[in-house]
């Protein structure tokens, strides 16, 4: 850390020759006069120039400080240097809100742009600052020591948390399109290329990390003895975490909880959207709120779901009609009901059932099937309603 | 970012920051990424660091295929290094570029001038001035492996006795590998103004038919080293001295900078020795001048604390420093005697010195690596194929004349 310090500090002696002053001075004035103006109320024919963005504004403003050094027969080099990294903000710029923004959705595109766009800026900005103003492969040569075995430099560090930051945030798009690829070759359902896309991504970043550690060359002998301690360390203090995440992984290859099917959780049906490798989300469409339960409970409880085989919902409403109605009229009638809405299937075909005979009324039961589980609610609600509005037209009282 | 620049300044105390790129020799480069720490002159930064402990010297190693470029876009920064580590055409090469400045209107070069054999500091004069103080010399030797070989060939023939004899031994035909059996052969008086550029030299004893005689007897004795079973031609320098260490290869010449290296991979089983000799006379050893260099961006002081550096490089007691500690270079200060009784490695660089000074007298003139840089991959090529056969040893000797400048 010493050694990078003093290289830093080794940077700083370039302060001290005139034709740097000279190119930094009035670029450092530029941003700063910039900052103040935009702050400033907007008056005369100039206010436009201040209503650009800041990054196209100090471009400008780079590339006329170029030229009155030229002009000057002075250097112009750190200037252009400083010239690409605001070009290459605007075209960052440009790139995520024009282009991209028609393609991706706000939210994917904000994940793209904060995880991946602009942290492979800033380290190309901060890689070319580096190798300006020293040596990128003398500083990528500097000894960080031994670690398990290895002989660890700084290149080989930051190489490593490089590949092993954009195979994390980087995975989702290739990871997603080979299972789309694998669904459309082999007829997988949705859920299961869901679960291969979570699998992908879990191989390959662990891929990712045998390859990091072969390439810091770490002591496997060393590794293993350091899992050993971590294994006993898990066993007492973090086994809930461990025990979630191994319970995710064997969700996830059996198959039973996979993002897209549909469960029931607490009397509610719920969608899984992520099962991630701590804990699974659910949407839970009533109060559309998005719940998060622990891997574990899926591992160690009953789970019904109603997409393990197909997605289709067998539904049912109890009602109690009175005696004074012919049994069989009230049973065509709840089935024909049933059929008119759009949302039943009619294989298999809604079922009227007497299941109870009572003083007064009668017990009725209507089943019937939907294509959706997740609508089951409503589809219940809206058939309720044509009960009680077919009754009223037909004189009948109330269903109970 | 000048608030960031004085904060670190203030944490981190005022300190001088000289940057020092050391550039080198081409083909050699991995020597030097494998261990920045141990180059020759180590000794030269401890002195440099004990006198002036508040300093900070910040070294870096750039290539010589990359150094013109690099210079040119840092030149452009205002962020080029105060000094520079290289070879003595490479650096006659930039100052006639203006990539650093001339040493002649600098007092440090009128008071180290006289501890420089005149020959010396022709090296480094050109028409444009200066181009650097010299501070030690390398040259090329015999490698071999001890356990392998027991007594290291005096002669050409010898060489050929001990290939035929089922010792593996290596060449390439670059500089350091094959160009020294040329002197050995009668060819370097026609071999030099090919490289260098500079025009031959006209005496009794050369002409340009003796020159032909000479590059075809050369050519010659290359096509029958070549149809030995036990010579590999290697592709370089690296080849070679992988070769000796991983005992595949138990014969190689060698640039004297690869020795340090070779030592702690191979300890006691490298020898050492001076290259075997031929009917014409001793080997022409190829040899170069490391020189120190004044980058062009300095400010005043840095510039100054550069110029101290290079002054010191040629102290009696640093240059015995490096030589003794190195035992791989030679120094340029004339003064500095080289105790060749107790070191058979120095004896070795001090008879190739010596060959190198009296046999190659034109390459010891002042010359460009611009021209070098363009005629070393033809000849290269030229031997190679004259090597493996593909053109005769006569085709060779007249394409190799076509590259002469003219007289």
């Amino acid at each position: 850390m010493s050694t990078f310090l003093a290289e830093i500090q080794g940077w700083l002696a370039f302060l001290d020759r005139l034709p740097v002053l000279q190119q930094l001075l009035p670029v450092g004035l530029l941003l700063l006069g910039l900052l103040r103006l935009r702050r400033l109320p907007r008056r005369g024919r100039w206010s436009r120039l201040l209503d650009l963005p800041l990054v196209v504004q100090l471009l400008l403003g780079q590339v006329l400080i170029a030229l009155v050094l030229l002009a000057l027969h002075q250097r112009v080099g750190l200037v252009l240097l400083l010239g690409q990294f605001s070009l290459a903000r605007l075209l960052l710029r440009l790139a995520e809100r024009p282009l991209l923004a028609r393609w991706l959705p706000p939210d994917s595109l904000q994940l793209l742009s904060t995880r991946l766009l602009r942290p492979l800026f800033l380290l190309a900005v901060m890689l070319a600052g580096i190798d300006a103003l020293g040596s990128l492969q003398d500083l990528a040569g500097l000894p960080l020591g031994v670690w398990f075995g290895g002989a660890i430099r700084l290149g080989d560090l930051f190489s490593v948390l490089v590949v092993l930051y954009l195979l994390l945030v980087g995975l989702h798009l290739p990871a997603a399109g080979v299972s789309l690829l694998v669904q459309r070759g082999l007829g997988i359902s949705e859920g299961s290329r869901r679960a291969l896309d979570q699998i992908l991504q879990y191989v390959i970043f662990s891929l990712g990390v045998i390859w990091a550690m072969g390439r810091l060359g770490f002591n496997q002998t060393g590794v293993l003895a350091i899992a050993g301690g971590l294994s006993v360390g898990l066993g007492f203090g973090i086994k809930e975490v461990f025990s979630n995440i191994v319970s995710g992984l064997w969700l996830l290859i059996e198959g039973s909880v996979r993002p897209g099917e549909v469960l029931m959780h607490e009397g509610e049906a719920c969608e899984v959207r992520r099962l991630g490798p701590r804990a699974t989300t659910l949407w839970r469409g009533g109060d559309n709120a998005e719940v998060v339960v622990p891997n574990q409970s899926f591992f160690t409880t009953a789970t019904t779901t109603y997409t393990r085989s197909d997605r289709m919902r067998r539904c049912s409403l109890e009602l109690k009609v009175a005696q004074s109605w012919n049994p069989e009229q009230v049973v065509a009638l709840l089935e024909d009901l049933a059929a008119d809405h759009p949302a039943v299937l009619t294989a298999p075909a809604p079922k009227a059932l007497l299941v109870e005979f009572g003083s007064e009324r009668y017990g009725y039961k209507l089943s019937f099937s939907i294509a959706d589980p997740l609508t089951a609610g409503s589809v219940t609600a809206d058939l309720r309603l044509a009960i009680c509005r077919r009754f009223g037209d037909l004189g009948m009282d109330p269903p109970a | 970012m000048l608030a960031l620049a004085a904060l670190l300044q203030g944490c981190l105390g005022p300190r001088q920051t000289l940057h020092v790129v050391i550039v080198p020799t081409s083909r050699l480069e991995w020597l030097q990424r494998d261990g920045k720490d141990r180059i020759p002159w180590k000794p030269l930064l401890q002195e440099y660091q004990r006198l002036h402990p508040g300093l900070q010297l910040q070294v870096s190693v750039v290539d010589e295929a990359h150094l013109e470029e690099t210079l040119r876009r840092d030149r452009s920064r205002g962020l080029g290094p105060d000094l520079l580590v290289l070879r003595a055409p490479v650096a006659n090469a930039l100052l006639q570029q203006g990539l650093v400045e001339r040493l002649n209107d600098q007092r440090a070069w009128h008071r180290s001038q006289p501890l420089l054999e005149p020959a010396l500091a022709d090296r480094v004069t050109t028409a444009a001035g200066v181009s650097g103080l010299p501070a030690y010399n390398i040259l090329t030797l015999a490698c071999f492996n001890r356990q392998v070989v027991l007594r290291p060939p005096a002669s050409l023939d010898d060489l050929m006795g001990l290939a035929a004899s089922g010792r593996p031994i290596g060449v390439a035909v670059d500089p350091i590998g094959i160009w020294w059996s040329a002197g050995a052969l009668g060819a370097q008086n026609a071999m030099v103004p090919i490289l260098t550029g500079n025009p031959r030299v006209a005496t009794a004893s050369a002409s340009p038919t003796a020159d032909r005689a000479a590059l075809l007897a050369w050519l010659t004795w290359l096509r029958q080293l070549a149809l030995q079973s036990r010579v590999d031609i290697a592709s370089g320098p690296r080849e070679l001295v992988e070769g000796l260490e991983s005992g595949r290869l138990s014969w190689i010449p060698c640039y004297s900078s690869s020795l340090g290296h070779l030592e702690r991979s191979m300890g006691k089983r490298l020898g050492v020795a001076p290259l075997p000799g031929g009917p014409a006379g001793p080997p022409t050893p190829f040899g170069t001048v490391m020189v120190m260099a004044l980058g062009s961006d300095s400010s005043p002081p840095q510039r100054r604390l550069a110029l101290q550096l290079a002054e010191l490089s040629l102290d009696p007691l640093v240059q015995r420093e490096i030589t003794l500690e190195s035992l791989m270079v030679l120094p340029a200060n004339r003064f500095v005697s080289v105790p060749v009784a107790s070191s058979g490695r120095l004896a070795a660089l001090e008879q190739a010195q010596r060959q190198f000074d009296e046999r190659s007298k034109l390459l010891t003139a002042s010359f460009s690596a611009d021209r070098l840089r363009r005629t070393q991959p033809l000849v290269e090529d030229l031997l190679w194929k004259v090597m493996l056969g593909v053109v005769t040893p006569q085709q060779g000797t007249e394409a190799l004349l076509r590259l002469s400048p003219p007289s």
